[in-house]
Order: C-alpha cells, then sequence, then structure tokens
C-alpha cells in the first residue's frame, strides 16, 4: 500500500468521524499554536489558503481546515508539493515550524454550519 | 508668410457667400438631412454680415470674423445620427471645436458629455456601458498622449469583445496647427499606435469623410466580434467653417446583419452532439442579450447537456438545473464532445497548466470531439496574442453565436430520434443531481472562515446580496469575486458580464461605473466588488461618479495588496529556495494604509469604512444603499481576505 493510499485511508476514518479530530489524533508531534499563527502569517501561508485555513478562490489554494489532512500528508504537501502550491524547503521552515503551524489551525475558532448562518439561507 | 488659420476663415467667408444664394434652394431638397440644413442656415447669417456694414477697403481684424458654422457642428450632427448617448472625454485642445460644438450647438444632449480624470478611466467607462447597454459609448481623447493614456482600456475593450467608438483629437496641417505642444500633440498617423488592437480606423480629410466613416465605423464596431474602433478628429476639419453644406450627407445607419455560422456545418455539428453519450458545452462571451439567454437554454434543454459557463458574460442562468459552471475539470473528464461557444482560450479550456512548473496535461478523454463556434478563427491580428495558443478542432465554425444558435437548435430537434430524447432526459436528471450538489457544496465552502477578521470574500458576497435581493440589480464586474457567481441567482443576461478583458489593472471600476451609466436608464442598481489596487489606478472615477450622479454601490475588496503578485513572488522564491516571507516586498499597499473611505468623501462621494468586523459590514451596506437609492454612489471600505 503506497503511502498516500495509507494517509488517506487514515484520513477518510478521520473524517468519517471515527476518531475525533486534533493535531495529535492525525499524528502531529506537540506544538505551540500561538507560535503556529505567527508563523502561518509570516510565511504567508495565509495569503492562498486564508487567515483560518478557509481557502482562496480565483486561482488562490484550497481549504486546508476544518477537515485538514493527516500531519504525514500535510508535512509531504509543503515539502513536495503536487500541483502549483511552492515548496516550502527546511532550509526555511523547520520540522518543528511544520508541526506549530498545523496546531495553530486546530486552535482557530470553528465556523458555524451554513445551516446556521441566516445570510445562506438565501442560497 | 504662412497662411494662418484666420487667412483660411476669410477665404471660408467667401465661399459661404455662394452659399448665401444656395443655401434655400439646397435646403428643400436636403429637408431630411438636418444637419446640412442647419449649417447652411448658419452660412446665411455668417461673417458676411459684419463685412456688409464696413467700408470695403476697410481691413477687418481677426477677431471680428466669427465662424458660426464650424465643421465641429456638422460632427456633432453625426454623433447625433449614429445614436451615441454619452461620450466619455477627459478635456483636450485637440477636440475643442468638437467639444465646444456639442456644449452650445447641440445642448450637451445625444451625446452627453461625461467628464472623467483620465482617459484610461473614459475608455474604460465606455467599456462598461456596451457591455450594459448594448451599444457604443463614444470617447474623445487628446492627440498622442491622449490616446497614450487610453490605450491600455482600448486593449481591454479590445480583448473583451465590445464595441466602442474613440475619436482622438489630431492636428495634422503643419502649417495651421500651433507651435510647440500642439505640434508635439499631433502625429503623421495617430493610429498606428493602437492599429493591433482596434478593428478598423481612419484619418478622415473632409467632413463627408468624417461622416461616412463614423457611420461605417459604427457598423464595424457593432457586428461581431465587436470591437473598439477609431476615428481621428482632424482639427483644422473640426474648427473651419462649413463651405460646402448643400452637398454634405450622413448616410443612413444600417446594422449589418450578424454573421452566422454555415449551415451544414450547424447541421453536423447537431449530430455530434444529438449522438454524444456526454456532450458539454463551455461558454466565454456567447450571449449579449435576453434572447441570446433564451437560446442557450433553449439549446441545453434541447440536448439535456450540462452547461459550462466560464462567467465573462451571462451565458447561461446559474439557477438552471443544466448548469455546471464550477464543475468544468470534472465536466471534461467524461465529455466526449465538447462545443465551445466564443470561447477565447479553447486549449486553456481543455488542458491544465501547472505554473511555475510549466507543465500541462489535457483534460479530455483521447477520441473526445470538439467543435468551436466562434468569430475568433476569422478574425485574427498578429502582435497581441489574445489569440491563445492554438487548439485543433474537429469542427470549427466561424460565426456569431447568437445568430447561429436558431439554426443549431433547430438541427438537433431534426436529429433527435425519441430514443436519444428520453436518453437526453435521464442525463439531465443527473446532470440536475450534479449541479444541486455542487450548490450545497458551496454553500458549506461559504460558511468557512465565516466570523474571521479580514473578512472572508464569501460572506462580503453574502452581506452584499442580503441589501440588494429585492432590487432588480446587476454586477456587471462579476469576476472579482467568484462567490458571487456561486451563490447569487443569476438569471437575466444584463446581471453579470464578466471582467476587464485583458486583465489590465485600473478597469474595473470606471467599466462598473460606465455599466452604471447605462443601468441607470434603465432602473438597473448596479452594484461593484472594487479592487483596492485597481481603484489606485485613476481614482478620479469617484469624482465622476458623484459628479454626474450615477448610482453605484461600490464594496472594497480591500485586501491591501496586489494580491496576484504575493503569489507570483511566493512561487519564485520557492523555486528559487529561497525564504517567501519577503514576498509582502513591492505587493503590500500597507503602511500607511490607504483610507478609502476618505478618499472617496474628498470627491464627494457618500463613504464608510475601513471595517474589518464582518458584523458591521451589513449595517454599512444598508446605510449606502440608501444612499445609491437616492441616485447617488456610495462606497463601503472593508478589509478583506486577499481572496
Amino acid at each position: 500500500m503506497g503511502k498516500w493510499v495509507m494517509i488517506a485511508v487514515a484520513w477518510l476514518a478521520v473524517a468519517g468521524g471515527a476518531v475525533a479530530q486534533t493535531a495529535q489524533s492525525l499524528g502531529a508531534p506537540a506544538g505551540s499554536a500561538e507560535r503556529g499563527r505567527k508563523l502561518y502569517m509570516e510565511q504567508l501561508c495565509h495569503t492562498c489558503h486564508g487567515t483560518v485555513g478557509q481557502g482562496g478562490e480565483r486561482g488562490a489554494g484550497p481549504k486546508i481546515y476544518p477537515n485538514p489532512f493527516p500531519y504525514a500528508a500535510w508535512v509531504m504537501q509543503i515539502r513536495k508539493p503536487r500541483q502549483a502550491m511552492p515548496p516550502y524547503t527546511d532550509k526555511h521552515v523547520s520540522d518543528q515550524d511544520l508541526a506549530d503551524m498545523y496546531h495553530y489551525l486546530f486552535s482557530t475558532k470553528p465556523s458555524p454550519a451554513a445551516k446556521d448562518i441566516p445570510l445562506l439561507k438565501d442560497f | 508668410m504662412s497662411k494662418t488659420r484666420r487667412d483660411n476663415t476669410e477665404q471660408d467667408a467667401n465661399r459661404r457667400n455662394f452659399l448665401k444664394g444656395t443655401a434655400a434652394a439646397a435646403g428643400a431638397a436636403l429637408a431630411a438631412v438636418s444637419a446640412t440644413t442647419r449649417l447652411a442656415q448658419a452660412a446665411e447669417t455668417a461673417a458676411d454680415k459684419p463685412a456688409a456694414a464696413k467700408p470695403a477697403a476697410e481691413k477687418k481684424l481677426p477677431s471680428e470674423t466669427f465662424i458660426t458654422n464650424p465643421g465641429s457642428d456638422f460632427m456633432a450632427d453625426v454623433l447625433k445620427t449614429i445614436g451615441l448617448q454619452y461620450v466619455a472625454i477627459n478635456p483636450a485642445a485637440g477636440f475643442r471645436s468638437l467639444q465646444e460644438s456639442i456644449i452650445n450647438y447641440s445642448g450637451n444632449k445625444n451625446p452627453e458629455i461625461i467628464t472623467c480624470l483620465h482617459e484610461e478611466t473614459a475608455t474604460h467607462m465606455a467599456q462598461g456601458y456596451a457591455k450594459a447597454a448594448g451599444k457604443p459609448m463614444g470617447v474623445m481623447v487628446h492627440g498622442t498622449v491622449g490616446l497614450q493614456h487610453a490605450s491600455m482600456a482600448l486593449y481591454n475593450a479590445w480583448v473583451d469583445r465590445v464595441p466602442l467608438i474613440m475619436f482622438a483629437g489630431n492636428g495634422i496641417d503643419a502649417v495651421t496647427r500651433r507651435p510647440g505642444v500642439e505640434t508635439i500633440h499631433s502625429a503623421q498617423d495617430p493610429g498606428a499606435m493602437v492599429r493591433e488592437f482596434v478593428k478598423w480606423d481612419d484619418q478622415p480629410a473632409s467632413l463627408q469623410h468624417f461622416a461616412e466613416s463614423t457611420v461605417r465605423a459604427y457598423r464595424i464596431t457593432m457586428t461581431a466580434p465587436m470591437e473598439p474602433v477609431m476615428i481621428c478628429l482632424d482639427m483644422d476639419l473640426q474648427e473651419h467653417p462649413v463651405h460646402n453644406a448643400e452637398k454634405l450627407r450622413i448616410p443612413k445607419v444600417t446594422r449589418l446583419t450578424q454573421p452566422q455560422g454555415d449551415s451544414t456545418a450547424l447541421r453536423e455539428a447537431a449530430k455530434l452532439l444529438v449522438a454524444a453519450e456526454h456532450p458539454l458545452i463551455i461558454a466565454d462571451r456567447a450571449v449579449r442579450s435576453a434572447q441570446g439567454l433564451k437560446l442557450m437554454v433553449e439549446l441545453a434543454e434541447a440536448l439535456g447537456a450540462p452547461v459550462v459557463n466560464n462567467g465573462w458574460r451571462t451565458n447561461f442562468p446559474n439557477t438552471h438545473d443544466l448548469d455546471v459552471s464550477f464543475l468544468r475539470q470534472t465536466m471534461l473528464r467524461d465529455a466526449d464532445v465538447i462545443l465551445l461557444l466564443e470561447v477565447n482560450d479553447p486549449w486553456g479550456n481543455l488542458n491544465s497548466f501547472s505554473d511555475p512548473y510549466k507543465t500541462y496535461r489535457s483534460l479530455i478523454k483521447p477520441g473526445a470531439k470538439v467543435i468551436t463556434l466562434s468569430m475568433q478563427d476569422v478574425y485574427h491580428k498578429s502582435n497581441y496574442q489574445d489569440f491563445q495558443r492554438f487548439m485543433p478542432a474537429d469542427l470549427a465554425i466561424g460565426g456569431d453565436v447568437e445568430a447561429s444558435l436558431p439554426d443549431l437548435i433547430e438541427a438537433v430537434n431534426r436529429a433527435a430520434t425519441s430514443e436519444r430524447k428520453a436518453a437526453f432526459a435521464e442525463r439531465a436528471r443527473a446532470v440536475a443531481k450534479m449541479h444541486r450538489d455542487m450548490k450545497a457544496r458551496d454553500k458549506e465552502r461559504a460558511a468557512l472562515g465565516w466570523d474571521a477578521s479580514p473578512v472572508s470574500t464569501a460572506r462580503l458576497a453574502a452581506e452584499m446580496w442580503n441589501v440588494i435581493k429585492n432590487e432588480k440589480w446587476a454586477l456587471p464586474v462579476s469576476d472579482r469575486i467568484p462567490w458571487a457567481r456561486r451563490l447569487w441567482p443569476v438569471t437575466e443576461h444584463y446581471q453579470m458580464l464578466g471582467g476587464n478583458g485583458a486583465a489590465g489593472v485600473g478597469g474595473y471600476g470606471p467599466i462598473a461605473l460606465g455599466a452604471a451609466l447605462a443601468n441607470k436608464d434603465k432602473g438597473i442598481m448596479t452594484v461593484h466588488f472594487q479592487p483596492d489596487g485597481d481603484l489606485m489606478y485613476a481614482p478620479g472615477l469617484l469624482w465622476t461618479a458623484a459628479h454626474h450622479k450615477i448610482p453605484i454601490l461600490m464594496l472594497m475588496h480591500n485586501n491591501r495588496c496586489y494580491h496576484q503578485e504575493i503569489m507570483h513572488i511566493q512561487r519564485m522564491a520557492a523555486i528559487h529556495n529561497r525564504t517567501q516571507t519577503t514576498a509582502h516586498i513591492g505587493t503590500e499597499i500597507t503602511n500607511p494604509d490607504i483610507d478609502f473611505a476618505k478618499l472617496a468623501q474628498g470627491m464627494g462621494v457618500w463613504a464608510e469604512g475601513p471595517i474589518s468586523d464582518p458584523a458591521r459590514v451589513g449595517p454599512a451596506l444598508k446605510r449606502a444603499l440608501a444612499e445609491v437609492k437616492n441616485g447617488r454612489p456610495a462606497l463601503v471600505d472593508v478589509v478583506c481576505q486577499g481572496r
């Protein structure tokens, strides 16, 4: 079984609700959400993925939170990205930086569900 | 000694003595041509009367000779005849006589002058006006420097396939034009600068030539592919008196029928589409009228075929079950026959291209048939590359989509057997499910980052919709916040009209304003998401909006940067294995942050902001809407997420 397939199986298990989502449950090492927020902004991750990981439009990046990749896939996508995302090598972003940024996403305030937003009921 | 313009005037005044005798007889014969009649009458009362009151031997001073029938009066009549309602200008000597004629001879009506603070603004306004009004607006620019200012906007309009008529002042005669600046601003061939991105241009050498060329220009610009045209305004032609009024004629204004695709080819296309298991229709700039939109629905329903509207016009209602506009790649994967309707970049639609790695792959399966119906293949210029990478098609039909659709639909209906129609119905049900799922996913995604600050673009779109949902609305620049295209119900052809054409920054604001001018006359409320960087190219459009009382609700998408360029620098830094933390240098618009509300207020526009709290956006928009309903522009500045 390839690495991506194993990651996908793990992600589906978590995303499907079998396991409560935390950074640790998705395989992340310990990290600092506060430091991660600072890094997320400094590294300009928000330009494509939004300040809370919601994603962007018109050639920007997809949403990365909630339901993020498992940590192993997160690291792989940042180090050796698929599609147009620029790579972040360990020369500029350390392994601990990656973990901290992952923890930051889990610290963001959850968005309300669409069904609970009156303005979205029109659509 | 060289003759001056005044010397010429005296000679022309003598010619008018001849006209005095012939004008009455000529007037009856030319009753249908009001311009010539009025000019002939003007000739009767012109400079010969003061001359008659003086002794023959007394030499007149130049200031005693009046030109009461300048050529520019005739030109103004020509503009009226082709139905120009507005002409956008930044004032300049190159067309001073025509401007004065429009004001005092025509009473500033048909066309009415719209004062702009930059030629680029004037031209972009005409671009937006044409898309909303379905007819061209005039633009008058100064020789050389004015045209240079206007040229980027002209390119935007050209790529956007928009009709407009540019008039550029020029002094051809080196003897009569003023030395110094006026000569610096004159050119031997003004059209050379923009000829690669106008469909036709001319430099008329006589008033009759001007009339014929302007009527021709109107016909050319209104024939698909609709593109800008340009007429040079020679200063002498404008400023010298008319001396042959009885001979001047303004040709009848007629429209050319739009070119229709070959019927045999359309039947062949219909056969392929009817036989297809997974046909797909993709459209860029196919629709320009309510009838066009109706025909697109007829075609899709006749085939039960999904439609991807790329969004450069309202090519298909996004409320329709067959709309799958945001599923292009998914639909292409299975498609066996793909119909591209006035698609500017067929290759780019059917292939993916990875930047910065420059790799690409086909998005369609081997053997899929591609049909193009477009005027692009019959209209090419060489220099500017808007014709995109070459894409071979299995069946390439040259023709205007709206003109060709009736025959194509008829051919589809004839070719479809009852068995095929049953298959179409089944396919339509499957597509409808995809449409509903797409909409549901969009709604869920819109909720993400709902309370974020800076404000999310989905929230921006939802807040705007909440205040205009009960209005007859239009979002003429509809490519900036795609959430509006995803979420708002779009059912009318005028509601969403795409972008600026060539992605030349600085056009979004004035294009929206030009559309608002057209919509004002139709009772349609214009709303606009205004990018911050774009506005700063020519913020004077705010003054034009206030001065002319053009109702438009502008909501700033203020992300305080040139966002696309930040992403470019990130990509370059990454591929060079350097830090990306510096990508904001040269791309951010901060320190100081621009206060767009103050900027707008300083030009007479009601404004609020900057707003960073998403909960404050809705109430501010409601206050702004009240201002717009009173016939004035309003701006709300919101600090937003990048995209």
